[in-house]
């Protein structure tokens, strides 16, 4: 027989996450989740509070299970901890660590701190990732700008090389030139085969991270593209002036359209099949009978992954 | 578990971080040497100047308190409103370490703190006996029983507030702790029971006579003691974010 994993069985256990539940007293939270992560890159994607920093942060043994466990091959990350083994570097979303250090000495006592340990086969060379994230400033952590407090967490995680890799919104706070080449350089500094998780709320990110998708939503994986079948999506988008009750708008359409504003006063269609002349007909008439203005209407095919997730997510922010 | 180069590092790095602060500096070494000074040149205390051996007892008892109490919390609490300590959890650090590190970085600011006022002392004219040497761990012992608090103010305080406090503690301890002025014996033997004179009552004997007579054995029981319930304290209400 032949294998058909070109990934070796121990790696593709790096992470299991079996009915991981994690509530909050002020709800929110992830609920049930069982995900398995093996090697290669994965994008988390979910609006906000849909639980991904949640997620990671439980994955990496920051928070604890309400029900439900953690396995980074095949231990809980608490007992990794306990034994002072690094399995998992993560970059957190939030926080400041040591405001009044710099960049190069901060770096340079991570690389202490992780030289120390035994399961490191190697720890990066410090100025190599200066040079990389551009980070040769002797500017204090508390005065540097977000984008430069980005880059100098993803090097923080990357000094230890860890077998796991969580980076939870890294490109949070920049724009969107800053965000091609944050994924830029993380592609062109980490193994592609190295078991990591990279979060975002930002759906346009996800051509740019690469691999598998997993959309969260109100704490529930809605879309997983390792087992979802994935399709092509057609889209019409349309601006009105007047504010549109959807319900009726709904009823009037095919099962498989749905419609969502996405923005205010913009609206998008959403269909498995091609937009045809009756689609665009029957939301045409629908606001001329309500005597709403549509302007900038698009009509366009989203192929794959992409426009699924985005879909589920319009779905899910709506209801 | 503890890796004692992990811990060494941790501690190496917080300790410089924290020395570099000029309050510190402030806190640590201008005001317990500025004590020393007026209490044995000017007669505002209890009549008349005061001896340089009870001078030098009060002024290690403050820098002590200081650096184990009043900047550890503060340090810590401004260390968890920056996520510092979430971010630490995400390192090969045990939580263990992480604890040890900051009241190790404590100790040594107290001990260089002592540094500085055993040179002031001898320039004003102190001859050190034996017993003195013993004084680096009385100043550990006094870390411990008011570290434990300093924990706990910070890790259920907001910054600001934990700043407000702990001098405000600082101060009280100063004024009415029987540390700097003297009250009346029944006030005293309250206060015998409190972690700023039994280390003062420490210390002092050990710049004097040494010896471990009754008082002193009662005064390191009170400090121990005060420390093994702060810690449990902290341990069990202590939030990392």
């Amino acid at each position: 027989m032949t294998e058909i994993s070109p990934v070796p069985r121990e790696s593709y256990l790096a992470v299991a996450t079996h009915d991981l539940t994690v509530k909050y007293p002020d709800g929110g939270g992830i609920t049930d989740i069982s995900l398995i992560f093996g090697a290669g890159r994965t994008a988390i994607v979910g609006n906000n509070g849909a639980g991904k920093s949640t997620l990671l942060e439980t994955i990496a043994g920051l928070r604890e299970p309400s029900s439900g466990n953690v396995e980074l091959f095949g231990r809980t990350p608490g007992s990794w901890r306990a034994e002072g083994i690094h399995q998992v570097a993560i970059a957190l979303q939030d926080g400041r660590p040591y405001p009044s250090a710099r960049p190069q000495a901060f770096l340079e006592y991570l690389r202490k701190l992780y030289a120390t340990d035994q399961n490191h086969d190697s720890v990066r060379d410090v100025n190599v990732l200066l040079d990389a994230f551009a980070l040769r400033t002797t500017t204090m952590i508390k005065n540097l700008s977000g984008g430069e407090l980005q880059r100098l967490k993803c090097a923080a995680a990357l000094i230890a090389d860890t077998p796991i890799l969580i980076l939870d919104e890294p490109t949070a706070g920049l724009d969107p030139q800053g965000r091609r080449d944050l994924y830029a350089l993380l592609a062109s500094v980490v193994p592609a085969k190295r078991t990591t998780l990279i979060s975002t709320h930002i759906l346009e990110d996800l051509e740019s991270i690469g691999g598998r998708v997993i959309a969260l939503a109100k704490g529930s994986v809605v879309f997983d593209s390792d087992s979802n079948p994935v399709t092509s999506a057609f889209h019409m988008s349309f601006a009105s002036r007047v504010n549109l009750q959807l319900e009726p708008l709904r009823n009037a359409l095919a099962e498989d359209v749905t419609i969502a504003e996405r923005a205010q006063g913009r609206y998008q269609v959403r269909s498995e099949n091609p937009i045809d002349a009756a689609l665009i007909s029957t939301v045409m008439n629908f606001c001329a009978q309500i005597g709403a203005e549509v302007s900038d209407v698009h009509v366009s095919e989203r192929g794959g992954v992409l426009a699924q997730v985005e879909g589920l997510l319009l779905e899910g922010g709506d209801s | 578990m503890i890796s004692l180069r992990r811990l060494s590092i941790q501690t190496r790095w917080e300790f410089v971080l924290n020395a570099r602060n000029s309050e510190q500096a402030l806190l640590l070494v201008i005001i317990p040497i500025l004590i020393l000074f007026v209490m044995t040149s000017t007669s505002i205390i209890g009549g008349e100047s005061t001896g340089i051996e009870v001078a030098l007892a009060t002024v290690l008892t403050v820098s002590t308190i200081a650096a184990g109490f009043t900047s550890l919390a503060i340090a810590t609490a401004f260390e968890r409103r920056s996520d510092t300590l979430v971010f630490l959890g995400t390192t090969n650090l045990t939580r263990m370490e992480v604890v040890a590190s900051k009241s190790l970085g404590s100790l040594l600011l107290a001990l260089f703190a002592g540094i500085f006022t055993f040179i002031a002392a001898l320039f004003l004219g102190w001859t050190p006996s034996a017993a003195a040497f013993s004084i680096p761990i009385w100043i550990a012992l006094g870390v411990f029983s008011v570290s434990g608090f300093a924990y706990l103010l910070a890790g259920t305080v907001r910054a600001e507030a934990v700043l407000a406090i702990s001098n405000a503690i600082f101060v009280i301890v100063l004024m009415f702790g029987g540390v700097i002025f003297t009250f009346g014996s029944s006030f005293t033997t309250m206060l015998e029971f409190l972690p700023p004179l039994a280390l003062k009552t420490v210390i002092g004997t050990s710049i004097s006579t040494g010896g471990l007579g009754a008082n002193v054995m009662q005064a390191i029981a009170v400090l121990i003691a005060w420390g093994i319930l702060g810690h449990l304290l902290a341990s069990r209400f202590f939030k990392w974010r």
